[in-house]
Parts: C-alpha cells; structure tokens; sequence
C-alpha cells in the first residue's frame, strides 16, 4: 500500500465505511466518554464512601478501648491521691487496677525522686500482667531512672494526660515485654496541684495492629498508623515497624504529597488525599485516633478501586473496537458488494472507451440506482454505436465527395485557359475570362482559340456537381477543341460535341453549351447554342440578348440537328457569355440577383466603354455585394470578348479578276507581282506569295466549278503596313480547302502521293488561311504578315 | 607430667596472648553509623591484621559504657571530649589513643522558626547521660536561663511539644526529628561549631591505668581504628552496608536512611575546617577552650590539660 | 519558260529556265515526258535558271524521280536557287532529291 489515502480513496466502498465508522467511532466515544465520567465520579464516591465509613469503624472500636483504658486509669486517680501518705499502698493500687482491667498490661505509680524520703530516690510501684497472674514491683534503681523516660516526664511537662508514643518497653533487671505497649499516663499532683509524680497505665497494642491491619477495603489495600513522630506503628511491611516513619523515604527522595500527606496526619486531620506511594497511585483515607495523637490511614490503590472499572472500561472499549472494526470489514464487503455493478460498470465502459464498442454490458436486474445507471449506460451505447456508424458513414462520405470534388476542383482548373490577355499580339481583339468555383465544383466550361483568322469560342456548364462532372466538362472542353480544329462552322462543330457525348452517356449527363466562331475578318459571328443562356452584346449605348435558339442540351440526343446562325458584329461591340451562376447567385434572403439586374449592369458598363476586364470585375463587385457573403452554390463564369477590327487603312486595294482557266496563271503571277513591286517587297516573300496565290486559285480554277464550266474567280488583295491579306472567291461548289489533311512529308518518294501540295505550300507559305462559305461563294482568306 | 608442663605452658601462653591481645571495646552509644570505622576494622580484619582480636559490645540500659570501662569490662570506649575531660577532673584519669572527631557536631534546634538564642527561660532538652557541657557553658555565658530538661530522648519530648528546643547531634538527633516531619529552616538551627565553641567530639579513650600496661596494643587498636576510619571514608556504602549488618543485629530501631545521612554527616566531621584533612588528633587549642569554659562555668573543678589525656 | 533535254555521256541532262508556273508546268510536262522511264540511265536536271516553280511543276519533278527510282537511276538537281531550294524544303521534297 504506497499510500493509505490513496488506497481509500480509490475505493468508494472503503470511503463509505470508513466514514460511517468514523462517525460511529465519534458517537460511541462520546456516549462512553461521558458515561465513564459520569461513572467514574460515582465509583470514587462510592469508593470514598466505603473507606471512610471502614475507616471510622475501625477507628470508632479502637477507640471505644482506648477510652476504656483513659477511664479505668481516671478512675484510679482518685485513689492513689487520696493515699499519698501510704506509699505501699502504691502497689495495692497498682496490682488492683491490672485486677480489675484486664486488658490492661501494666500499671506504673511513679513519684518523683525523693518524694517518699524513706524510700530512696526511686520510688515507682509497678505492675504488670504476666499471663493471668499479677506481679507487682518496684522499678526504680540507678540503671533505670525512670525520671528521664519519655512516659514519665510527657505529663510532667505537658501537664496534662498523654498517650505515649508505642514503644518495646523492658525494664533492665528482669523484665521484658514482647508486644508493642502504649502508655496512658497522667500527671499525679498534690493537694497543692504540685506535681508530684505519673501514673500511667500501659495496653499491649497488638489487639490494636490486627484490627489496623485488618482493615482492607479492597483487596490490595492496606493500612497504616503512625505515631506523633510520624512512625509506623502498623504497617504491611513490617520491616518499617519503628524503624522509619511516614517521612524516612523523602528525607533522601523529597515527596511533596506524601510530606503534606505526613503533617496532615500528625495535625490529626481527617480526610482524603490522592498521592503516589511506592510507585502506585493511591487514594489514602486518614483519621486520628482518639487523644493518642495516633492517625490511623488506609491507602487504597487506584489500581484496585477502579481496577473493577478500568477493566469493564478496558472490555467495553475493547468490544466497540472490535465491534467498530467488524462494522468497517462488513459494511466495506456490504457496499463493495452493492457497488460491484458499478465497479463493472466502469471497467466495462472502460472497454467502450478503449474502442469495442460491442462490449456487453451486464443487466442485473436491479431497479435501484445502480439499476438505473446500468440501463442508462446500456441506452447510451447503444445509440453511441449508432452515432458512430453513422459518423463513420457520413464522414466517409464527406470524405469521397472531397475527394471527388478535390478531383473535380483539380481538373477544371488546369483545363481552363488562365492567362490573359491571351493574344497580346493581335489589336482587333480583346479577351478576358473569368470563372468563380463554387464550394461544390458546378461543372463550368470555357474556352477559346483562335484558328485560321476566326475565334472559336464556347461557354457551357455540365449538369451535376463533383467528379463526374468534371470528368464530363473535360471531355466536352476536348471534344469541342478537335471538333472545332477542322471544322468551322458551328452547328458541325455542335453535332460532333453531341454525337460523342451522348454516346456511353449512361448517366444521362447533359451539357449545356454556347458556340461561336467569329470571322475576325469580316465580323462575322456564327453561332450555335445548345440549351445555354444566350449572351448579351454590349454595344455602344446597351446591352441587348443575343437572338439564338435554345435548341435541346449536349448529351439528350444523338441525331439532335443543331442549327446555326449569324450576325454581324459591329465593330467596337463586346460579346457577353455567362452560365446561370451570375444569374442565380442568391443572397442570404434567397433572392435570385436576376437577369435583367445583370444586363442592367451590362448596359451600364457598354455606355462607360469598359474593357473586358472591367466589364467582369464591375459584375463581380455587384455580385459579391449583392450575394453580401452568402455561399455561392454555383460556379460562376463569364466571358467577355471585344471586337475592333482593324481599320481599313490600307496602303493597296486591287483585285483581279480570272476565268477558271489555267491559262489565267500568267496573268495572276503579273498581277501579284505588281503588287509585290508595290509593296516594295523582298524577293523571297514576292515569290511565296506568289506562289501561294497560284496554288490558291489553282485549285479553285481545278475543282471549284464543274468541269467544262466557266466561273470567275475573284482574286482580292489588300494590304497595310503590317499584313497582306489576299482573298480568293469564287461561286463554285463549297470547297474548303483548309479542311484537307496536312501532307506527310516525311514520306518517301516511291509513297508520295501525287496531289495535295498546293494546299500544303498555301498553308506553309501564308500566316493565315481561312475559308468561309457566304453568300454562296467560296471566300479564301490569305494572310501574311509583314511586320514581325 | 611433661604432659601437664605442656598443658600449662599452653594455658599461660592462651591466657597471656589472651590477656595481651583480646580487647572488648563499647562505644559509648547503640550501634550506630557513628561507630562505622571500627565495625569496618573488625568486618575488613584490620584488628586482626594488626594482631589485636577485639570484641566489640555495645552498652545496654543495665550496663552503661562508662561502667563497664569502670569495671573493666571493656578495655577502651569512644566519649566525646568533654564528656572525657569530666571524667577525667573526677578522679578517673583517662587517655585518649584516636581522636576521629574533628569539629563539634551539636546543635540546638528550635520547635518555632526563631533563633534558638532568643528564646530565653525555654525549656531545652539535653541528654540525661552527659553530653551538651558547652551547651550549659553557652547558655550561661549568654544568660538565656534555659530551663534544661534532662531526658534519655528529646525526640518525643520535643515532638509532643513538651519542650521547646532540643539539644541534638547534627548527625543523629537532628535527623530522627526530620524524620518526624519537622522542617527546620537556617534561622531555628543554631550550630555551635559556627559561634566559635568548635570542640572536638568523638575519640576512643582507655583508662590510664590500663594504657600504661597496653601502650602496644593501644597503638595497634588505635591504627587499625584509623583504618577502618579512612577506609570507612573511602566505601561509604560499603560501609553501610556493615553498619546496618550491626544495627540489625542489635534489633536497633533505626533505618538505612538515618544511618547513611549519620555516616555522611560523622565523615564530614572528621575533616579538620583549617587543615581540611582527616588529623586523627587532638588538637591543644580545642582542649583549652573547652577546658576553660568548664572551669568558668563550674562543670569542672580544675583545667584539665591536653597533656592530661594524651598518651606521656 | 524554256524546256531542254539533252542525252550527254549516258545521262540525261534537262534544263529548266525561267518561270514554272502551273501553265508552264503543263508545256513543259510533254517535253519532260521522256524523262518518266530512263531505262536506267541517270537524269540530271539544270535548274540554275528557274526562278519559280509551281507544285505543278513539282509534281512532274516528283514523276521523274519516281520513274528513274523505279529504274535504279538517279535524278540530280542542280543549281538549285533558295527561294527554290525552301519551297523544296515546305514540300519535303528537300529529303528525296538529290542536288548539286
């Protein structure tokens, strides 16, 4: 046990019943206390009672003797002093009183010296008792002069009748008394109240050592007397008869109490003190005896008055400790035993906690509060299991969806084209993007490029959210970018997109999607919308709705015929393309922020001539004010492009016009040429250009009109300081020249096929080759830039 | 007859090594720790080692110490110097062959907290046997007409309150009326030895006549009483242990504590206030001072000189 | 533009002036005809005066060298100009015909 306040605390069982015990430990002590004291008082009171009441017997029997032997000796006065003349009648007297009182041992009739002058100088008639019979001398010589004994002399001087002090008395010649002797003796005095001598009558004290000695209250008590001088005339231990009195021991050791307890006898007190003698306590009772100046004392060891009551104190305590030790051990088992449920509880849910979730817990069938606590617990893990399946559910869940979004996050964002301005070098136009991803990626697509002097460009938004759709935005953003590398019209382009995508598009995922091709030659916009918002052209005093037929979304069906439609842009007007993100953006009151909010925007930022930069951020400002930090649900894109073509500021405008005739090359070759001169061209660019014109039109001339026919073909060049552009129309079939495949030219000669050069070197040559079909002609559009 | 020549020849020489060693010596009181050095001396053997066989006896109440010496009954007893000197002026020439006792040990003690020697006309105790010369020699010289009650014991007498002071020896008297519960202070002690009556006490005398013949063994009984003296000195409990062997022995009624404050007390008296040593001798000026003032106050007829009780 | 074959030392030696344009190609094709089947013997083409040359023109060169490959002979270009020599290099033909 390392630490015993540890140890108890740690158990609940061993906490209660230590309490319970310590309180009923405080109650018992308190209820024995006090029935102790109050006890204890009586058992000294009693105690005190029954000493004293011995004690006064005792003293009241000794007395009754000693007084018998004070009357006889008064009582025989008379006489002696009535016959003083006679002295021998001293011995008469003297014999007679032994007669007549019996218990008496001896009887001296002393005069003082010289008194009977015919006598001598000693003159004492004594007698004594020598076991019934009397024996009567005189007891005065030279080696015993009386007149220097203490009986003799006492009453002489103290004038009055004094009980000498016990003594062996023996007189030297003959005579010798065994037993301890006592001496009443009176002062004899003449008529003249002379004195004249001591009578005094002696009484074995042996009668009065038993009855002392017999005294005992209690078993180990014992009794005492002492004489005037303090000496022990009875005493248990009869080595200190005469020899050492009451106040021998603390003339070496000092004892205050018993030195106090000493006088108080010999003041011929009585009374009780409480003191310690020979190494015991004591209660000591005292009382005088009679006239003797003798105090007779009973010392009764505590030992053995409350011995009784120190032992049923000792018993009792010893039953309540036992009883109280008992209660500890049962009461701990008792409770233990109650509070196992509880223990069980704990290790058990311990276990819960550890992760084992199953972990049975134990019914006992128990109602009362631990009954309780078991059911409750069991509630509790059972809806814990619960909880936490599904918490695993969920978070698995959320986790897969992050994933999948991350993926989906991840993927429109390297697909689409983030930098801008993406053709710096061209002035006719002007380009700027933006797309805000929802918190769930919405699926948003856009994209543009520039080919053959037209800008594909095209604006979607996959239905869903997450990674499929993304999955399904990257396939359309790619299908768009190889449908539109070799077609240019719109609605192909659509078709090709819609033919794919409804193909293995088992998750009837649906696109919507907006397509343009702007001819940034001519202005021309061809488009084709595919369930898309139609966007807005900004022109120079507001924003107006791009007119385009909704058509079906990307993805429904496959033979959808997609048709596709044109307008000319002016120049100086921007093409607004947006998804339903701007639109449907709410804010915290669910409002939408609404169509004609956005073109009113629109309106306002064509009459302030914003760039397309601007134009996005204006709507994004109002957006976020408006959404005023409410989560977008939607992704939200938009697409700004600002056409300014070039100027016509030419420096050359000519145009030839030829017969479908081979023949005609010459005169095209003298034509480009001259204009070649004009333009003050280098010699290798004079002879590309050349040669790429005539292989142009050569191929017009070969395949444009059916054969046998004549058409015209018109060749048209104009040119800057910075390019020349050189258009070739005519109205033969639609043939696009572009649309044929890039020579191979790393075969060899035995595989060369013979035709498709001319192209080939068209495209090589010129910077630019477009073809548009309008108006039923054929327009080729040759460009070569000057400047580098 | 060569037969009887031996026997009487063993006779004679039993009789005179008899004669000429055997002492019997009665100190002058019961056996008590003031005798211890020659119970030491006869327990240790030093008497013996000296070749002197002593029987020591002690006085009874039919037999005083004095009258056996008269009697020659015992051949050398202990007295205290004045005592001696009495004597001696009565006609009883005396000898002293070893002095132990160096200082004088009497006292007078009073029943009140008073100065003895204001309570003039008191009755005194005084021991009936003969000691307290100086006493009476003080008592007259100062005029305190104390009324002397001569008594075998003053102890009772004075614990009764039939007197009102007592004579008593600083080691005896004194210490039995303790003993009987009484508690003296400085102011009701008065001790003769400090008001200029020093006189020596205790010794062992002879009486001349017999010294003359036993000078020898006078010599060897007083050495080897010294002996037992220094060695009594040296072993007090030792020696108390012999001591309560004779008190025991002569039913004395006494206890251990009495006899070893007694023994202290004796010791101490027996180291000279000058010298601070044990001298083991009379000293002249002592035996003046006590003989002058006996003489003044009448106990005396005639001085009795120092060369009076020594030895030549 | 003017056209000229001349069998030297075993070899066949064509020389080509002036422009070849798509036209020309056309005349010049009847003069070069000869030229598609060698029977072995080797075909050197004088091109240090032409100054242009349409794909016309290229195709006939490439008929030549395929008929002279065909017959394990060799066609050599030479004196071919730059501005020639790059349209050879757009076409690829750089790769498959020998010059000089």
């Amino acid at each position: 046990m390392k630490n015993p306040i540890q140890y108890i605390r740690q158990s609940l069982s061993r906490k209660l019943s230590l309490w319970i015990v310590l309180f009923a430990a405080i109650i018992f002590n308190v209820a024995l206390g006090v029935m102790f004291r109050q006890s204890l008082d009586a058992v000294r009171q009693e105690a005190v009672n029954r000493a004293t009441q011995v004690l006064d017997n005792t003293v009241l029997r000794v007395n009754t003797i000693l007084q018998r032997v004070e009357k006889a000796a008064d009582n025989t006065e008379w006489l002696i002093l009535r016959h003083l003349n006679a002295p021998d009648s001293m011995f008469v007297y003297s014999r007679t009183i032994l007669k007549n009182n019996p218990e008496l041992n001896g009887c001296s009739i002393a005069f003082e010296p010289w008194y009977f002058k015919d006598r001598g100088k000693y003159f004492s008639a004594y007698s004594y008792n020598d076991n019934g019979s009397i024996l009567t001398t005189q007891e005065g010589n030279d080696h015993y002069e009386y007149f220097y004994m203490d009986w003799y002399q006492m009453v002489k001087l103290l004038d009055r009748p004094n009980w000498t002090e016990p003594f062996f008395d023996f007189n030297p010649e003959d005579i010798y008394s065994k037993d301890m002797i006592a001496s009443y003796c009176r002062p004899l005095k003449d008529a003249n109240g002379s004195y004249i001598g001591t009578f005094s009558t002696d009484i074995s004290l042996g009668w009065l050592s038993e009855t002392i000695s017999a005294v005992k209250p209690y078993p180990n008590s014992y009794s005492i007397m002492i004489g005037e001088g303090g000496t022990f005339f009875v005493h248990p231990d009869t080595t200190k008869l005469f020899y050492q009195t009451i106040f021998t021991e603390t003339l070496e050791q000092p004892d205050p109490d018993l030195t106090a307890l000493g006088h108080a006898m010999l003041r011929g007190e009585e009374g009780m003190h409480q003191l310690r003698m020979d190494g015991e306590d004591c209660y000591v009772f005292y009382k005088p005896l009679g006239n003797t100046g003798w105090s007779v004392a009973i010392v009764c060891p505590e030992d053995d008055i409350f011995g009784g009551y120190f032992r049923l104190q000792r018993i009792v305590l010893f039953i309540v400790i036992i009883g109280l030790i008992l209660m500890l051990l049962v009461f701990s088992r008792i409770v233990s035993r109650e509070l196992k449920p509880l223990r069980r509880l704990a290790d058990q849910t311990g276990t819960i906690a550890k992760g084992h979730f199953d972990q049975k817990l134990q019914e006992d069938g128990r109602t009362d509060e631990i009954g309780r606590l078991s059911h409750s617990f069991g509630d509790m893990q059972q809806s814990l299991i619960r909880y936490i399946d599904e918490l695993k559910e969920t978070t698995a869940r959320n986790a897969s969806i992050e994933s999948e979004l991350k993926v989906a996050s991840t993927i429109q964002a390297s697909m689409l084209p983030r930098v801008f301005p993406p053709f710096p070098e061209r002035k006719d136009i002007d380009l700027y993007a933006s797309m805000i991803p929802a918190k769930e990626v919405g699926g948003d697509l856009f994209d543009f490029f520039l080919r053959d002097e037209k800008l594909f460009f095209c604006i979607g938004d996959v239905s869903g959210k997450g990674a499929p759709s993304a999955m399904l935005m990257a396939v359309t953003h790619a299908l768009f970018r190889s449908a539109s590398a070799h077609q240019s019209d719109p609605s192909s382009i659509m078709q090709a997109v819609n033919e794919t995508t409804c193909q293995g598009n088992e998750s009837n995922m649906f696109i919507t999607l907006f397509l343009g091709v702007l001819n940034l030659s001519t202005g021309c916009l061809c488009y084709c919308n595919a369930g898309h918002d139609c966007p807005l052209i900004l022109g120079i005093e507001a924003a107006t709705a791009l007119k385009a037929q909704p058509n079906l979304p990307l993805g429904v069906f496959a033979d959808m015929k997609y048709e596709e439609q044109e307008i000319q842009l002016a120049p100086g007007s921007t093409v607004f393309l947006y998804t339903d993100g701007l639109t449907e953006a709410k804010n915290r009151d669910r409002k939408q922020f609404g169509w004609q909010r956005m073109a009113d925007i629109l309106s306002s930022c064509a009459r302030q001539q914003l760039t397309p930069r601007q134009i996005l951020e204006t709507i994004s400002g109002e957006v976020d004010r408006f959404v005023a930090g409410a989560e977008h649900s939607d992704d939200l894109t938009m697409l700004a492009i600002h056409y300014t073509p070039n100027p016509v500021d030419s420096i050359l405008s000519e145009s030839l016009l030829l017969k479908n005739d081979v023949r005609e090359v010459a005169r095209l070759g003298a034509f480009v040429k001259s204009v070649a001169e004009r333009l003050n061209l280098a010699q290798p660019l004079a002879g590309q250009l050349r040669l790429a014109v005539e292989e142009s039109v050569v191929n017009v001339i070969d395949y444009a009109y059916p054969a046998g026919s004549d058409g015209d073909i018109t060749v048209s060049v104009v040119a800057d300081g910075s390019s020349i552009k050189v258009t070739v129309i005519d109205s033969g079939i639609p043939f696009d020249p572009t649309s044929t495949d890039k020579a191979d030219t790393s075969l060899s000669a035995e595989d060369r096929p013979i035709g498709g050069l001319g192209i080939q070197l068209v495209r090589e040559l010129m910077d630019s080759v477009g073809y548009e079909r309008t108006d039923g002609h054929n327009v080729l559009t040759l460009i070569k830039q000057l400047k580098r | 007859m060569k037969k009887l020549v031996l026997l009487l020849t063993l006779l004679f020489f039993a009789v005179f090594s008899r004669a000429q060693d055997r002492i019997v010596f009665t100190p002058q009181w019961t056996a008590q720790a003031q005798f211890a050095g020659y119970y030491v001396a006869q327990e240790k053997g030093f008497y013996r080692d000296v070749g002197v066989e002593v029987e020591i006896v002690h006085p009874s109440a039919t037999l005083s110490a004095l009258n056996r010496i008269r009697r020659n009954e015992s051949q050398a007893t202990t007295l205290q110097l004045c005592q001696a000197m009495e004597i001696i002026d009565s006609g009883i020439p005396l000898v002293n062959i070893l002095q132990t006792s160096m200082n004088n040990a009497m006292i007078i003690a009073s029943r009140r907290d008073v100065d003895p020697l204001s309570q003039k006309g008191v009755r005194v105790g005084i021991w009936s046997v003969g000691f307290g010369q100086l006493a009476i020699c003080m008592s007259e010289k100062e005029g305190l007409d104390y009324e002397w009650i001569r008594s075998a014991s003053n102890v009772n007498l004075f614990v009764k309150g039939a007197i009102d002071a007592t004579l008593a020896m600083s080691y005896s008297e004194y210490y039995q009326l303790v003993q009987a519960g009484y508690e003296f202070s400085d102011r009701s002690i008065y001790r003769f030895c400090d008001h200029g009556y020093n006189v020596q006490e205790d010794g062992v005398y002879m009486t001349r006549q017999y010294y003359e013949r036993h000078k020898e063994q006078a010599r060897k009984f007083s050495e080897a009483s010294r002996r037992g003296w220094e060695w009594a000195s040296e072993h007090p409990e030792e020696t108390l242990d012999i001591v309560m062997k004779y008190v025991r022995e002569n039913h004395i009624a006494t206890n251990r504590t009495l006899q070893r404050l007694m023994l202290q007390e004796v010791l101490r008296l027996q180291v000279d206030r000058e010298s601070g040593a044990r001298e083991y001798r009379l000293r002249p000026d002592m035996v003046k001072l006590a003989s002058d003032l006996m003489v003044e106050y009448k106990l005396i007829g005639h001085e009795v000189t120092f060369g009076q009780l020594t030895a030549e | 533009m003017k056209t000229s074959i001349e069998e030297i030392d075993g070899k066949y030696v064509a020389v080509l002036e002036g422009e070849m344009d798509t036209a020309a190609a056309m005349e010049a094709e009847a003069v070069l005809k000869p030229l598609y089947d060698t029977g072995g013997k080797d075909v050197v083409i004088d091109c240090s005066g032409l100054e242009y040359i349409a794909s016309s023109g290229l195709r006939i060169l490439l008929s030549i060298l395929k008929g002279a490959k065909g017959g394990g002979s060799h066609v050599v270009l030479k004196g071919v100009n730059e501005d020639i020599k790059n349209v050879f290099k757009l076409t690829g033909f750089i790769n498959i015909f020998e010059f000089e």
